[in-house]
């Protein structure tokens, strides 16, 4: 159960054919539910890759550790962006860390077409 | 779900997992030879499956300044005790620092220092910021043309006259059942987690080491084409933090911390040559003689040391920094507890896999294997899975005009799509979920998993033979009522082979060779003059025998 969603702030992807968080899970535990919002077939299968995490353009995911490792409520937030990872780490006390980590070297961003959120993002 | 189309292709190179050595096979094979059609099977999405789904904090087979293809072959040597393929080693010790060149290239970040060497993190890894490392490498995979198919399990190969000459797959979309007809196999798919029951229970049960949907299929589809394995009784235990299972390998090297037990004491003196295996069972010893729990004092880190760790986490294990946030505390403000994880079978660690000639070949024509699932060559890790997976794709390129076209008979293809989806079509049964669950226990209890501190003795290992028979007649009451359950019954008859393969290893190698790995009660001395030797086996699928022969070390 360490991934959690805000099933206010999911929309589902409507548009997309497979939501893209569902698309990346590499143990295949969520798809699109019929309520059109985001299912999964095992929380308790999650690896905590956070792969899902940060492809939700929303930010309505993220890892929360069950309570037979942890359970204080902290939440870990990211979103993967062309050049750079943005972490959001709220503590248990409900302090927010925010870290910037780069995630494609400089010389090749130009060239090279990876991975990269569908809305494009607010800042940077 | 009572309608199947069979759709068949065919392709030059099949390549069975989209991981790090399948998409470098796929790149390499497409450098080599333009014309190449080549698919990948892949069962997640290849953006972000297999190993590096989170990402990776270093490469932690690469030769600094001052190492050579030499030392490190001495070095894995001395890491697998003796037993290992230096031909093997040797090979993909030549390439592991192009490939990191590679990844640099392609856009992963690896700082430099002014002199334009990679930062190092030991002698043998460097730093990186690797988290987006898995889009990056199948984006360039997919830049060969190659056909990606993802979200589809592969389930066994197509043999014709004892030559592979295909891979059947399904897809987790659509009821559709894969032929795909290829000259050359290339199987990348990894190792195996989930035989033993893990270290975290419940809610926290895929909070594990090596990727839960790492099932061993690759193991298993070739145990039931006839290939030789070797190594399999080599099991690797990793040392890891308590719960979260992060590595420690970021702090034990980044910031030079010291293992410590209860009491304070550090008993791995620094500068110390103990193994990865010495240094586990070092841990276990502690906590047998009652100074346990043991930890890794990182009380000593400065501020910014421990703020470079937390973000070092985050390119790889990103529980572990919400473990510190869910207290919360500073990772200098306590020391964190380590535990051995349950053991695994992959080949990139130790080296359980396929037996290989020095281009990758199996015993099988028109069967290759690279990376975790390829045997004879330990610590692999990114850069050794990435030069095998180029190897691989050389020998395969080699054997295309060699080999006639593929031939697959329409029978062969009902008689197996009926088979593998025959979980689908039955009324009552035992869910996958629920057999996995009495594999690892039984794995667990009597053949050497956590609660056993991972030793091992013969008349155990005997009862577990005898057990896993009875789980593989359960097999046949498998149900499932869709394409992700028919995945998972899938995954559970794989694992449950391999673990089958696994005890016949363990039970033949009568000597203790690789601490906590495999330690035998029953032979608790290491024997060179008789245990210098491979073990290896082939599977009977129609007896469901193994038949084990040694093979000199050379």
């Amino acid at each position: 159960m360490s991934i959690v969603w805000d099933p206010r702030v999911c929309t589902g992807c409507p548009h997309t054919p497979e939501p893209p968080c569902a698309r990346v899970c590499p143990c295949n535990l969520l798809y699109r539910g019929h309520d059109g919002k985001l299912a999964c077939r095992d929380k308790t299968g999650c690896w905590d890759c956070a792969a899902c995490v940060k492809a939700c353009p929303n930010e309505a995911l993220y890892l929360s550790l069950p309570p037979v490792i942890g359970g204080n409520g902290a939440r870990l937030y990211g979103r993967a962006y062309r050049d750079h990872t943005a972490w959001r780490i709220q503590l248990s006390g409900g302090k927010v860390i925010e870290i910037k980590r780069p995630a494609l070297n400089k010389i090749v961003q130009s060239t090279c077409g990876v991975e990269s959120s569908s809305n494009s993002p607010k800042t940077e | 779900m009572t309608s199947w189309r069979i759709e068949e292709i065919d392709t030059d190179i099949a390549i069975v997992g989209g991981g790090t050595a399948g998409c470098m096979a796929a790149i390499a094979a497409n450098r080599l030879r333009h014309d190449c059609r080549t698919v990948i099977i892949e069962k997640a999405h290849i953006q972000r499956s297999g190993c590096l789904a989170a990402g990776v904090n270093a490469i932690n087979a690469y030769l600094n300044p001052g190492e050579t293809v030499n030392s490190f072959v001495e070095f894995v040597r001395r890491e697998a005790h003796g037993v290992m393929r230096e031909d093997l080693v040797a090979a993909m010790a030549a390439r592991l620092n192009r490939m990191t060149d590679n990844l640099a290239h392609w856009g992963v970040p690896i700082p430099r220092h002014a002199n334009g060497h990679y930062l190092p993190r030991g002698k043998r890894s460097i730093e990186i910021y690797g988290e987006r490392i898995k889009p990056i490498m199948a984006a360039r995979a997919q830049s060969t043309g190659a056909l990606v198919l993802n979200k589809t399990v592969a389930v066994d190969y197509i043999v014709d006259d004892q030559r592979v000459c295909g891979v059947y797959a399904f897809s987790l979309k659509e009821p559709v059942f894969y032929v795909i007809k290829a000259s050359t196999v290339i199987c990348t798919t990894g190792g195996a987690s989930g035989l033993y029951r893990p270290n975290n229970p419940g809610s926290a049960r895929g909070r594990m080491w090596y990727p839960p949907s790492n099932a061993g299929a690759g193991y298993a589809m070739g145990l039931r084409a006839g290939a030789e394995m070797t190594g399999l009784e080599m099991r690797f235990i990793a040392l890891r933090v308590k719960d979260t299972i992060a590595p420690t390998g970021s702090v034990a090297q980044g910031v030079r911390v010291s293992q410590v037990n209860a009491l304070g004491q550090s008993y791995i003196p620094k500068g110390s040559h103990a193994t990865t295996a010495e240094r586990l069972a070092a841990t276990l010893a502690e906590e047998w003689q009652g100074r346990g729990p043991c930890y890794l004092d990182t009380t000593g880190l400065t501020a910014g040391q421990a703020q470079q760790l937390q973000e070092a986490y985050l390119d790889m294990c990103p529980s572990m920094v919400l473990w510190w946030a869910d207290r919360p505390i500073a990772p200098q403000e306590a020391m964190f507890e380590i535990c051995g994880t349950e053991p695994y079978v992959v080949g990139g660690h130790a080296q359980a896999g396929y037996w290989v000639d020095t281009g990758r070949a199996t015993t099988v024509v028109g069967l290759l294997a690279a990376g975790d699932v390829a045997g004879g060559a330990p610590k692999k890790y990114v850069s050794g899975a990435m030069a095998e997976g180029e190897i691989a794709a050389e020998t395969a390129v080699g054997f295309l005009d060699q080999l006639p076209p593929p031939r697959v008979s329409p029978d062969h293809i009902q008689q197996k799509l009926k088979q593998i989806t025959a979980p689908l079509y039955r009324e009552k049964g035992i869910g996958p979920d629920l057999l996995t669950e009495k594999l690892q226990k039984v794995m667990d209890e009597y053949a050497g998993g956590i609660s056993q501190g991972y030793r091992l003795a013969g008349p155990r290992l005997e009862r577990a033979r005898q057990m896993l028979a009875e789980i593989k007649e359960n097999t046949e009451n498998m149900v499932a009522v869709d394409l992700y359950q028919l995945m998972a019954a899938r995954e559970t008859m794989d694992r449950i082979l391999v673990a089958a393969a696994l005890v016949e290893h363990l039970l033949y190698r009568r000597e203790s060779r690789w601490p906590a790995y495999q330690y035998r009660l029953d032979f608790p001395a290491k024997d060179d003059r008789r245990w210098q030797v491979f073990v290896n086996s082939t599977y009977n699928p129609n007896t469901g025998a193994f038949r084990l022969q040694e093979r000199p070390v050379r």
